[in-house]
């Protein structure tokens, strides 16, 4: 499933309410009444989607951010965007 | 010493950090996380009372009107308790519930206090405004009653506490 996204460019999904405090954001969902906490690196992966990068050019601008931790990059930030996909708060296009 | 490929690595790195920056609106580097740890995202339920926003339910204006005395044993007298609302989601409607707490220093102390959760008060008004009232039977000449009302809308959100008192007749 990743990495059938990978070419694919998720977006914030509509009707969530985004707080930001020291780095990390908590999301609020009023018509699901629920609620998302995400740490910062998970909070720096959700400000990259903005519907124009591509899965995989957010994982390659991390990497480059972050080299020491390249491997790990690659294989976390499909599954944080799944996350973030399978609680409704991204969406693909 | 700096070989040139890690030149390259680092040139490339802080660019990254500086495109990383301007995207997500840092406004310093320093704001972006200084290593990588694994991203991490927890759900859970928006607490009952912060599900809509803002969400208040509030009371005001006791007030009450009596009936006639019925005869019998132990004379009572219907009371009628009304108080104003103000509901910011709007409802106050059919299903909401009014609670009584009454209460007396005088000859009925020992029945009292007494509570009486209306299950069909008489509402007025559009749900956001209206009154709510409810009437009940207080017995006649034992001193004057204090009498605590709260509302509960359709959505379980209850109002504030507000007393008042019914005079001894």
């Amino acid at each position: 499933m990743a990495e059938k996204r990978a070419a694919k460019r998720p977006y914030p999904a509509p009707g969530y309410h985004v707080e930001e405090l020291d780095g990390e954001i908590l999301l609020f969902n009023m018509s699901s009444q629920k609620i998302l906490h995400t740490n910062q690196t998970g909070a720096l992966v959700w400000k990259l989607c903005n519907g124009e990068r591509t899965a995989e050019e957010i994982a390659r601008l991390l990497q480059a951010a972050y080299p020491d931790a390249a491997a790990q990059i690659g294989a976390e930030v499909p599954l944080i965007l799944d996350s973030f996909a399978a609680e409704g708060a991204l969406a693909w296009r | 010493m700096t070989t040139p490929d890690k030149k390259t690595d680092q040139l490339s790195r802080r660019q990254a950090l500086k495109t990383i920056a301007a995207l997500t609106g840092a406004t310093a580097l320093s704001a972006l996380p200084g290593r990588w740890s694994s991203p991490v995202l927890k759900t859970g339920a928006l607490p009952v009372h912060a599900q809509t926003s803002p969400n208040t339910l509030v009371i005001a204006n006791f007030r009450y009107s009596t009936g006639q005395p019925p005869t019998g044993e132990i004379p009572t007298e219907p009371v009628t308790i009304t108080v104003d609302y103000t509901d910011s989601a709007g409802a106050v409607t059919t299903g909401s519930s009014m609670r009584l707490v009454i209460d007396t220093s005088g000859d009925a102390a020992p029945s009292y206090p007494q509570t009486i959760d209306d299950a069909n008060p008489t509402i007025t008004g559009d749900g956001f405004t209206g009154t709510v009232s409810s009437t009940v039977n207080l017995e006649l000449a034992t001193g004057d009653f204090s009498v605590t009302v709260t509302v509960t809308n359709t959505n379980g959100l209850t109002s504030n506490s507000l007393m008042g008192t019914v005079p001894a007749q």
